[in-house]
């Protein structure tokens, strides 16, 4: 029997595959609140630090702020107006890149102080060292001693 | 191909200008050493690889969202531009590319045909 290709179990495989699952990957690993999948992050554990890349490409050093408050430390990237695009915009043919307003947050601990994080901003990719300073403190606060 | 997927790397963006293109690709953290590109039958190619072995020396990963695999994307130019006449510019993570229109090649077109 003639069956268009359309209708072949590739297809529907495929549709479902592309359309719905990657759906809800995006839906998860985008950064709340944005919608979109900028701010790619790979976190490491440095045995007593943790280390954080953040892919912020097309940003200068100056778009970023990141900031600590209790117990999150959040980066924010925000192009500025100054930006030596402007200048030279033309006609967009074609727009994938996100160059807007994003914003990210991670939970490193009440333990850690802002002036412990290192951070550095080469080639797009924003690299922050954060001492695990809060992890053993807050393991020996869940203990109660016994005689 | 690399459409269908959502979470491909290498974001572009191509803007016209009346002299030239302008490709924007998002490459972030690399050294620009380890970005090529090139062109071959009028499509211009761009790749990239990672340094593995630097990357395996630092910890264990506890969360893996970017990209790791290999990084390449081709665009068609034309068969009129040459390699020569792109200028490539890696800042902030992006590659930046202008692709000239060459008013000059057309001249010489329009002048080869002849029809008496």
């Amino acid at each position: 029997m003639l069956v268009p290709s359309v209708f072949s179990n590739n297809f529907v495989d495929s549709f479902f595959n592309d359309s719905f699952d990657h759906m809800f990957d995006d839906m998860f690993r985008a950064p709340f609140g944005t919608g979109i999948a900028a701010m790619s992050t790979d976190v490491q554990d440095l045995g007593d630090s943790y280390q954080l890349d953040m892919e912020l490409p097309g940003y200068a050093k100056e778009d970023l702020k990141a900031d600590l408050k209790n117990g999150y430390l959040t980066i924010t990237a925000q192009r500025s107006s100054d930006n030596d695009e402007k200048d030279e915009n033309g006609r967009f043919v074609r727009r994938e890149r996100y160059t807007g307003h994003c914003q990210r947050s991670f939970y490193v601990g009440e333990g850690v102080k802002q002036e412990d994080i290192k951070a550095s901003f080469e080639n797009g990719v924003l690299k922050l060292v954060i001492p695990k300073k809060d992890a053993p403190a807050v393991e020996e606060q869940k203990y109660i001693a016994i005689e | 191909m690399m459409n269908a997927r959502r979470h491909y790397p290498m974001k572009s963006d191509v803007r016209e200008k009346d002299d030239m293109y302008i490709l924007d690709i998002d490459l972030p953290g690399f050294q620009k050493e380890a970005i090529k590109a090139y062109i071959s039958d009028g499509y211009l190619t761009v790749s990239a690889t990672r340094d593995k072995e630097k990357e395996q020396k630092r910890g264990k990963t506890i969360r893996r969202e970017r990209y790791s695999g290999v990084y390449q994307r081709s665009f068609y130019v034309g068969g009129n531009v040459r390699q020569e006449d792109i200028r490539a510019v890696y800042k902030h993570g992006v590659l930046k590319l202008e692709i000239p229109k060459h008013p000059t090649q057309k001249a010489i077109a329009e002048n080869s045909i002849e029809i008496s």
